[in-house]
């Protein structure tokens, strides 16, 4: 068999849930009409962001519990920082393990998050997108922001984590969101390890990796 | 609203708890041997693995699908069409055990050495390692997984049974009784004492997915030669 085929099948049940926006093609409107075609048939959009740099459990039991909140009709959809974001904001930063960041690019962030499923009988995650100025061309886009892509589409439900205190009260400044904001206390994501000093998180299997601890 | 962490809990018990090897539950070995025996007389065609999966990665997935899909290749016959064989590979027709190295067995192979991207190792726990790996699905349906073993040091307790501790991890898996083991490369003791027909060696570099950052193909490796840069650089 030839090798090309197991990745080409392994790819085929992404069925186009990774939205790749690029400097010449912007998907945000492309995303806003599929966001109300769920909702017209009954559909709970949740929304959140997140890094996702080396995946862990904690991130999947996330993404679960994300997906929970909007019950049976749930439609998880994903925002990933751009490549030039998380380099930005987490490069060598002592409480991110002091570290070049990303440790992996957007494309393989975003394949491992789209390819996981929910209790293993249906998708996780219904559409993977990205935001960093550097997702379009130098026009003002929704998807320069993770708060201008919720704003943008309107969820029925925002996650973000009691971390992203920025982000949390941007959406609370917003006095015209419909979008219930949820947030999660990160200490309650709760799979530990016997290696990993607290909590799984990237951050500690960095400094695992780093320093032996 | 407060994260409820016991619905996610629920959620890892009811997908684990079955499919992960309990040292509680006897001689290591044994149990493995049982449940292919059990799927060989619900009608299944088993394939067997091993590895350590030491942080997962987009290539651990690749490489544990494309065990699954090798397994239907063989069961239906190459000359099939590829949706046909991947809808098998992802059916309960198909069964893949995977031994997953023990924590001494990776500490005795790759901690601090060059293979193993030069930090200590495991990075996380056998059970952790377990846990995620039980979490993943084939094709969005089917667990990617159906059995976790284990094997290396302290893979058993009380146990003499030289499958459960032998260092080979193929040898030990082929042990099971699968009925092809799809491996990277075969030991003189493991072709000494098995079939050749019961292993399909892959080359795992092959159509392997590379990441522009890391400027290489994904492994654990690579990813911990990423993040230790700027330390081999102090």
């Amino acid at each position: 068999m030839d090798i090309s085929t197991v990745k080409a099948l392994f790819e085929s049940d992404l069925d186009g849930r990774i939205l790749k926006s690029d400097l010449s093609f912007c998907d945000i409107d492309n995303l806003s009409k599929q966001v109300n075609r769920w909702r017209q048939a009954g559909d709970v959009i949740v929304f959140t962001a997140g890094v996702f740099d080396i995946f862990t459990i904690n991130h999947l039991l996330g993404l679960y519990h994300y997906k929970i909140l909007g019950g049976k009709r749930a439609r998880l959809i994903v925002s990933i920082d751009s490549d030039e974001r998380v380099h930005s904001s987490k490069a060598f930063r002592e409480d991110k393990g002091n570290t070049v960041k990303p440790i992996l690019s957007w494309e393989s962030r975003s394949l491992m998050v789209a390819k996981q499923s929910f209790n293993n009988e249906s998708v996780l995650v219904d559409v993977v997108t990205r935001h960093g100025t550097d997702t379009c061309s130098g026009i003002r886009c929704p998807h320069d922001d993770n708060v201008d892509i919720a704003k943008y589409i309107s969820p029925d439900i925002i996650v973000v984590t009691n971390t992203s205190l920025d982000t949390i009260q941007r959406l609370e400044a917003d006095a015209d969101t419909r979008s219930k904001v949820i947030v999660i206390n990160e200490e309650d994501l709760s799979y530990s390890d016997l290696y990993i000093d607290g909590k799984i998180s990237t951050s500690g299997i960095i400094k695992r990796i780093k320093n032996g601890i | 609203m407060a994260f409820d962490s016991a619905i996610t809990n629920r959620f890892i018990i009811k997908n684990t708890e079955t499919r992960i090897s309990n040292l509680d539950d006897g001689c290591t070995a044994e149990v493995a041997r049982q449940k292919v025996a059990e799927w060989h007389r619900m009608g299944a065609f088993v394939v067997a693995n091993a590895g350590a999966y030491d942080i997962l990665g987009l290539n651990h997935l690749r490489g544990l699908t494309q065990a699954r899909i090798i397994g239907a290749a063989y069961k239906l016959g190459d000359f099939e069409d590829l949706n046909t064989i991947y809808d098998l590979a992802s059916s309960d027709e198909i069964r893949l055990i995977l031994s997953l190295d023990t924590n001494e067995a990776i500490a005795e192979n790759k901690s601090k050495k060059s293979i193993g991207g030069g930090s200590i190792r495991p990075s996380l726990d056998w059970q952790t390692r377990a846990t995620m790996l039980s979490l993943q699905a084939v094709a969005g349906k089917h667990d990617m997984v159906d059995f976790i073993t284990r094997h290396g040091p302290n893979s058993c307790r009380d146990c003499q049974d030289e499958t459960c501790w032998h260092s080979d991890k193929t040898y030990n898996v082929a042990s099971t009784g699968a009925d092809l083991t799809v491996v990277k490369s075969l030991s003189e003791s493991t072709r000494n004492r098995y079939p050749e027909n019961m292993f399909h060696v892959i080359d795992e570099s092959d159509g392997a997915f590379f990441d522009k950052v890391l400027d290489s193909q994904i492994s654990t490796s690579a990813l911990i030669r990423r993040v230790r840069q700027d330390k081999e650089r102090e």
